[in-house]
């Protein structure tokens, strides 16, 4: 049996834990054994993004620590599945250090990654009646390429029509503490994103990261718009019996 | 260097409120991308040409000083006058003595981006040189009064209606806001200083430099005027213009034309070889090339600022930008804007007052996917931030932010305790809940009552 | 083969704005004009090189090679067509290659208000790659004129991204490829 090792980010542990728990879940309707470890807390990227890399080194090294001795370590979040998987090797760690982040970035996963290509689960007995639009989050769709994925896990469950944004390929606007140091220029973008959503006229927006999902939903609720926005996975997860 | 990236927030702000701006920027860049998709959709091999046209623009940047010699003898050989120029000002004194020798008054000018790094003609213009900015769109700014906001399509800010009132007070014609027309009345009054100018300045796209051809790339003819009309052709291009081989040209002008315009190719290229002389039978008289380094040798140098050297200045990461869409080019405070501009204007410049360029990007990406030459834009940005940071720009209230959050994040308990906090706050103040950057805009989130990691202690597995 | 390049390039002289007849021979040249355009002769300049290849079918205009060279760009900024040859044709593009020759000014065409291109179909190349080495070839043992590629009449976009054609230089382009 596997025995992924999940990788909750700090926005999900303090945030959206509903989006853990149908994680938990979930990887145990496929038949894993999800492990747990509470010593984690974040991955370091809000340092790394501001130009901190000995702030995010530091904060990665125990990230590093407590995943050493994981077989399997599933991220619930694109963005620091991508901060593992594509930044760490940036940042200057010890030779000694840099061995483990060489096997920690091979065996690290986005979730939807996990599910089809290591899972290898493609069809599962849920249905759901309503419209759905996915939202790409750029680190996942541009710096681990995965598009495909979450979008196979949706077509599978029955009765959930699947929507393309128009606008599927263009950043929310969030960009984690670019959202908050030009908080104008990322309104202007999610505006748009919201207008996009709007004319795709769907029922639910789901995607891989919460931070994004929040942005949109904090934007959509000051503008008195209804939007309903979902983790993947906590989407999936609530659809199980 | 007269940079205004300093303002930069400033200046976003009010081209956010400029909801005018926005629409034109959108549109603008809408049909340049439309067009770029269909045109790069067609080829097959797109990605293996730019990936060829990124391993030859490395090479060049690699080993520039030896490209450059080659270039600067075969240009001699062409009959060509070349003369290197260090820095910005060194350039300016160059171009300006060779107007004064052959006593001209008047200069046509055709589009060229180092002459706007150089600002040039404020320079010939204060030593009683009148500078002609032929291309439509630069003659539109040159009009206004104003500077390019972006660097294939200088005058995209402006509506026809913008310009239609632009040619009724500086022209004194009258208000008509129909493209054609405009069109035509640049047209007939260029026409007689093509005739007259007997300086003609003009950018190069690229320089080859087995052959020291310079390749000149446009749509209206007015660099062909510029080039062929006048006794004097002053070429002015920057170091990294420069590419191996003749035989390049057709994979370059692939990837710069379909990116640029959505063209397959441009109505004209010129491939100059030479003033008038026994092999080149009409043209100018002299063809003088002035080659600016302006800190690009020095950047060759750097493992990672060189790559910024690659761009072939096609304008499509400006395009496909959501920031450079959302705020337009005169924001970025540089001659250079949008996403490569944000990366080469701290490094080429100066990065104390650019310095909020880099921090301005959600880090999407869409520049990298987009660029014919593949420049890891992006990353560029985070690495440029880095620098900032270790250069030591940040203020001291940033830094002690970031060593709380380190102190947080070295222990899952005082993560724990930091997120209860915040959920008693949120609980307490409720929507009010203050988070600069954040709150103003967008409502905060609800904090869940019990955490993840809290949550988890019931587990069966994890209970306690 | 040939014949497929051939309505390639055809489509897309049109597709840039330009038009592209294909005659038998030089004959119809004269003919293929005289559809196109009704101006006075005089306001029709014809290259050297162009004169001497239409010269037994009928020389549509002046030779420019006729007039005194300093009242050349004079009369050509007046003129309403200019006619040159080629020395290559790129399908991909649709795209005409001219040498700078001595018998043929390159402000030909640049300064009057259309520009004709005689070709011929032997002259024809898929890409840029090919015509351009083969010219590069040509002049291996000394130095390259300068080269046009001319793709379509003179355009503009601007204004608003809206296309404008005719801004600097000539509003219209053709190809007679014989």
């Amino acid at each position: 049996m596997r025995t992924p090792h999940l990788f909750v980010p700090c926005i999900v542990d303090q945030l959206y834990p509903a989006t853990g728990i149908a994680a938990m879940k979930l990887l145990r309707a496929f038949g894993c054994d999800p492990q747990y470890d509470p010593r984690q807390t974040c991955c370091g990227q809000p340092a790394f993004n501001a130009g901190y890399h000995d702030d995010a080194r530091i904060v990665a090294e125990h990230f590093i620590e407590v995943f050493k001795d994981a077989d399997e370590i599933v991220s619930l979040s694109g963005s620091c599945a991508t901060m593992v998987k594509v930044f760490y090797p940036q940042l200057n760690f010890s030779e000694k250090v840099n061995e483990t982040v060489r096997a920690i970035t091979s065996k690290t996963f986005e979730i939807t990654d996990y599910i089809v290509n290591k899972l290898g689960v493609t069809d599962f007995d849920v249905s759901y009646d309503g419209r759905v639009a996915y939202h790409d989050s750029c680190h996942i769709m541009r710096e681990l390429r995965i598009t495909g994925e979450p979008r196979k896990l949706l077509r599978s469950v029955k009765g959930l029509e699947l929507v393309e944004l128009d606008l599927a390929d263009r950043c929310c606007g969030f960009g984690g503490l670019f959202a908050a140091k030009f908080p104008e220029i990322s309104v202007a973008m999610g505006e748009e994103k919201l207008a996009s959503i709007q004319r795709a006229e769907v029922d639910l927006v789901v995607g891989c990261d919460n931070s994004c999902l929040m942005h949109l939903q904090g934007l959509a609720e000051k503008r008195g718009m209804n939007l309903q926005a979902k983790h993947i996975v906590e989407f999936l997860g609530n659809l199980i019996k | 260097m007269n940079l205004k990236s300093a303002q930069f927030k400033l200046q976003a702000r009010k081209a956010i409120g400029d909801a005018d701006l926005r629409i034109k920027v959108k549109k603008a860049t809408g049909t340049s991308l439309a067009k770029r998709k269909q045109v790069v959709e067609e080829l097959a091999d797109w990605e293996e040409l730019r990936q060829k046209g990124h391993e030859l623009r490395k090479i060049v940047v690699d080993n520039l000083d030896s490209y450059l010699s080659q270039f600067i003898e075969s240009a001699r050989r062409n009959g060509g006058i070349v003369h290197e120029a260090d820095d910005h000002k060194s350039a300016k004194h160059i171009i300006y003595d060779i107007i004064r020798r052959v006593s001209a008054d008047t200069v046509v000018k055709s589009k060229s981006m180092i002459t706007e790094e150089l600002h040039l003609n404020s320079m010939l213009e204060e030593n009683g040189i009148r500078v002609i900015e032929t291309d439509l769109g630069e003659y539109i700014v040159q009009l206004a009064g104003e500077t390019p906001s972006h660097i294939t399509a200088p005058a995209l800010h402006k509506s026809k209606e913008d310009i239609a009132r632009l040619f009724q007070e500086k022209l004194n014609m009258p208000y008509f806001d129909d493209p054609a027309k405009l069109t035509a009345a640049a047209r007939e009054r260029l026409r007689d200083e093509f005739l007259h100018a007997r300086v003609g300045i003009s950018g190069v796209n690229f320089a080859s430099a087995d052959t020291g051809t310079l390749t000149i790339v446009e749509n209206e003819a007015n660099a062909r005027l510029c080039t062929i009309l006048p006794e004097v052709h002053i070429a002015v291009m920057s170091v990294e213009k420069i590419i191996p081989s003749f035989d390049d040209l057709p994979l370059f002008l692939k990837l710069l034309t379909r990116s640029a315009t959505g063209q397959r190719i441009t109505s004209y290229v010129s491939l100059v070889n030479g003033p008038r002389s026994h092999h080149n039978p009409d043209g100018p008289r002299q063809l003088h090339i002035v080659i600016l380094d302006g800190g690009r040798k020095r950047l060759a140098k750097h493992p990672e600022w060189k790559e910024a050297l690659y761009c072939i200045r096609c304008g499509a990461c400006m395009n496909i930008c959501p920031i450079y869409q959302s705020i337009g080019g005169h924001a970025y405070g540089s001659v250079y804007p949008g996403p490569i501009g944000a990366v080469i204007t701290p490094t080429l410049f100066n990065m104390k007052d650019s310095q909020d360029l880099p921090f301005a990007s959600s880090l999407c990406g869409a520049c990298t996917d987009i660029c014919p030459v593949k420049i890891d834009l992006h990353h560029h940005l985070l690495f440029e931030r880095r620098e900032i940071v270790n250069r030591g720009y940040k203020s001291f209230i940033e830094k002690i932010g970031m060593a709380v959050w380190r102190w947080t994040m070295l222990s899952s308990g005082r993560l724990e305790f930091t997120g209860r906090i915040g959920w008693l706050l949120r609980k307490v103040l409720g929507k009010n809940m203050p988070a600069p950057g954040w709150t103003p805009h967008r409502q905060f989130p609800v904090i869940a009552l019990r955490s993840f990691r809290s949550l988890m202690k019931n587990d069966t597995k994890y209970g306690t | 083969m040939e014949h497929k390049l051939l309505s390639l390039f055809q489509s897309r002289v049109q597709d840039s704005g330009g038009w592209c007849e294909i005659v038998d021979s030089e004959d119809e040249v004269f003919t293929t004009l005289q559809k196109k355009y009704t101006f006075e002769k005089e306001k029709v300049i014809v290259s050297g090189r162009a004169a001497e290849q239409l010269r037994a079918s009928g020389l549509p205009g002046v030779d420019i090679e006729t007039v005194h060279p300093e009242e050349r760009r004079g009369l050509l900024t007046n003129a309403k067509l200019g006619i040159t040859l080629c020395d290559g044709l790129i399908a991909e593009t649709g795209t005409v290659v001219l040498l700078n020759h001595p018998s043929e000014t390159r402000e030909l065409s640049l300064l009057p208000e259309y520009h004709v291109v005689i070709a011929a179909s032997d002259q024809l190349y898929e890409s840029l790659d090919v015509c351009l080495s083969k010219i590069r070839r040509l002049y291996a043992d000394g130095l390259m004129p300068s080269i046009t590629l001319i793709t379509g009449p003179s355009r503009t976009a601007d204004i608003e991204k809206t296309l404008v054609v005719g801004v600097h230089g000539p509003r219209e382009f053709g190809v007679i490829v014989i």
